[in-house]
């Protein structure tokens, strides 16, 4: 049974940095990997998005600029909905095992791209012989060991790590337990500091209070409260775009690369 | 006023117009570069790269250095971004405000074969030539680092070079 | 908009290259970043532009570049670069000036990725993500079908990228800078964003307040009392208060570990609970 379990949860996380890194698809879609994850365990679905909302809220705000990985949430959330689900347990802690995972993670990422520096020398080589095929070859080989090491990573930390983690999740007294469901409840109002931080211009406060009014006084969820987002953001599109007709139409409008204009607002 | 000079051979890109322009809280961003000062594509999209609320000059070193002096800037928070390590040498040398440079990117664009270029860091890469004017600008400015990200902790450049 | 003309061959090179695009994110490395993947994406499209071996693996070595850009925008970068090369192919040998090619990857992939990280990481990704997580939260499958519009930008960007790059060239780089267009989109985005969070900040975080106690025999309890006031205060102040301290720039790991401190706190002394 572990080891099935060990094999499809390898599977999944494969499948997940696969998504990962074609089209930078998995950014948008990480419940896809949740779902899949409860169908091959033979879960709850349902479950698996539950505890997979509180693992993506407590990563809400972990951003992946550049080239830079700051925490690798495919693989903390992937193994920390995989632990909760076959050990029966609470999100509080699937985000408890999800967010030491993720920060760990970053080293198989850091050894991967060691190895890929290496073989750029080769690729070089490659092309000043002329030779495409191994080319090619080397390029899908790089990926196969790509999704490899994830899959053995799951495999490994499923295989050898639940026995341990059911014993350590069990021997939490209850308290402690209570303590840790009030704070993974908290933990998403660091990444919501963390993107306000990020978008933040003292002109959209009105928009940040409609935001909370809209669902703390009228309860619309918040598919809702985004529809009127975007009614305001077109109003504020046409506005602006009125405001710049009118400045080109008397000759003012400033482009930006105008180095007199510089130090005007 | 100058609230950071940065040399990144990629100029604005998400690092600077998503991290370093919040974490500054910047209003205006001087891209100090003759050759991207002269190139209507890349001076466009550098423009259009250009963080809401923030106005941006891609302008020739000598331009930026004026821009960077003029006392009509001396209420607003300033990026001034450039990207070579000459470049940043020149902007030290004539801009004479106390603040942090950092060299984040450097030395992987532009061709030359990295096995000739001495190994900083793994962003940073540079001649024999720019190790010269990076002890130079060492000798003139105290808060002189290495860090490409807000998050990450700011290392002083000079102890990354050994032995160079 | 102009009609853009596309013969059968710019139909079949383009789409090629579209599907080819979507592997430009693996293979990274520290020296080159995506450098070896430009060359594995375009090796089929130098194959068809280029008749003469030479020139193709001459195409092949300079593009083994350094390169790094928001995958999601390469698109006209590429489709830029396919016209460049295309020229190239015609011109007669080395009268071509194939420098520009890479002066016009350097000069934007810094720029597009400045504007793909802003729009794709920044904004959109928080905004579908606080749907899909408001959904996901009751279990709801229908996040399963989500992708499917969440996608539709990413699709967009890389598909008309491609096609203004290849037939319009830089022009309408010019245009969007001319009528600020690209600023007022990020603006109006990141009120969309904004919004979002905050109806977030009153649905998903959660500060369970239990404490009761017995005034002059009436039951008081702080919860009730907090609502009256304001509905879901305590969120509201303990993401502000967040946002209040990254923006003084204390780092994130440690409001992290402040929070969950605070929350085992609290809930050691009996003020919250589960």
């Amino acid at each position: 049974m572990l080891l099935y379990q060990a094999v499809v949860v390898g599977l999944v996380l494969a499948f997940s940095k696969w998504l990962n890194a074609y089209g930078s698809f998995l950014q948008l879609m990480p419940f896809f990997s949740y779902i899949v994850l409860a169908l091959v365990l033979g879960k709850s679905p349902s479950q698996a998005l539950i505890l997979g909302a509180a693992v993506e809220l407590a990563f809400y705000g972990v951003m992946q600029i550049g080239a830079v990985l700051p925490q690798d949430t495919a693989v903390g959330g992937v193994l920390g909905v995989a632990f909760a689900l076959i050990l029966n347990q609470k999100p509080a802690v699937a985000v408890a095992l999800a967010v030491p995972i993720s920060m760990l993670a970053v080293i198989v990422w850091n050894l991967l791209k060691f190895w890929f520096t290496a073989n750029v020398e080769v690729f070089d080589r490659y092309i000043d012989q002329r030779n495409l095929k191994k080319f090619n070859r080397l390029w899908w080989l790089q990926i196969a060991v790509y999704l490899l090491a994830y899959f053995a990573l799951a495999f490994i930390a499923i295989l050898l790590g639940t026995k341990g983690i059911n014993a350590f999740v069990n021997a939490i007294p209850k308290p402690f337990l209570t303590g840790l469901t009030v704070a993974a409840g908290m933990l998403p109002a660091v990444g919501m500091g963390m993107l306000l931080k990020f978008v933040w211009n003292i002109e959209f406060l009105p928009f940040f209070i409609a935001g909370f009014a809209m669902a703390a006084y009228l309860q619309l969820p918040i598919m809702a409260v985004s529809i009127f987002g975007v009614v305001f953001g077109l109003m504020m599109f046409f506005i602006d775009r009125h405001i710049n007709e009118v400045k080109q139409a008397k000759g003012t409008a400033s482009t930006g690369n105008d180095e007199e204009d510089f130090f005007n607002d | 006023m100058i609230s950071m000079m940065r040399c990144d051979d990629r100029l604005i890109h998400g690092q600077v117009a998503l991290l370093w322009s919040k974490e500054l809280q910047l209003s205006r961003i001087i891209v100090a570069s003759d050759q991207a000062a002269k190139s209507d594509i890349q001076k466009n999209a550098l423009l259009l790269a250009a963080p809401a609320g923030i106005k941006v000059a891609v302008v020739p070193v000598a331009k930026a250095i004026e821009l960077a002096n003029d006392p009509r800037g001396a209420k607003l928070k300033m990026l001034l971004l450039t990207n070579t390590v000459a470049n940043l040498k020149t902007l030290v040398d004539n801009v004479d405000v106390e603040t942090k440079v950092d060299i984040a990117n450097v030395g992987r664009i532009g061709g030359g074969n990295l096995n000739d270029k001495h190994k900083i860091s793994e962003t940073v890469y540079l001649t024999d030539d720019e190790v010269e004017a990076v002890k130079a600008i060492g000798k003139k400015r105290n808060n002189f680092v290495y860090q490409p990200l807000p998050s990450d902790t700011p290392v002083p450049f000079l102890s990354l070079l050994k032995g160079e | 908009m102009t009609k853009i003309e596309m013969t059968a061959q710019d139909k079949k090179l383009t789409k090629r290259m579209f599907w080819r695009n979507m592997f430009l994110g693996f293979n990274m490395s520290y020296t080159r970043q995506q450098g070896v993947a430009w060359d594995w994406v375009h090796a089929p499209i130098y194959r068809e532009i280029y008749k003469d071996d030479d020139q193709f693996w001459e195409a092949m070595k300079r593009n083994m570049e350094f390169y790094n850009i928001t995958p999601n925008m390469n698109g006209m970068v590429s489709g830029l670069a396919l016209s460049m090369e295309e020229e190239n192919a015609k011109a007669p040998k080395g009268t071509f000036d194939t420098a520009g090619i890479s002066g016009m990857k350097i000069g934007l992939m810094g720029p597009m990725a400045g504007i793909g990280d802003t729009f794709f990481s920044g904004v959109w990704a928080l905004i579908i993500m606080g749907i899909a997580i408001s959904f996901a939260k009751q279990g709801n499958l229908i996040v399963a079908a989500l992708p499917l519009i969440a996608l539709i930008p990413n699709l967009l960007v890389r598909y008309y990228g491609q096609k203004f790059g290849y037939k319009l060239g830089t022009k309408y780089i010019q245009k969007a800078v001319e009528n600020g267009v690209m600023a007022m989109f990020t603006k109006a985005a990141s009120i969309v964003g904004v919004t979002v969070v905050g109806g977030m900040i009153a649905t998903l975080v959660k500060v369970p307040v239990i404490f009761k106690t017995k005034i002059n025999g009436t039951v008081f309890e702080l919860q009730k009392v907090l609502d009256q006031i304001l509905p879901n205060m305590l969120p509201l102040l303990l993401a502000v208060g967040c946002f209040v301290l990254l923006r003084k720039n204390v780092s994130p790991v440690k409001v992290l570990l402040g929070v969950v401190v605070l929350g085992f706190a609290l809930t050691f002394l009996g003020i919250t609970g589960a």
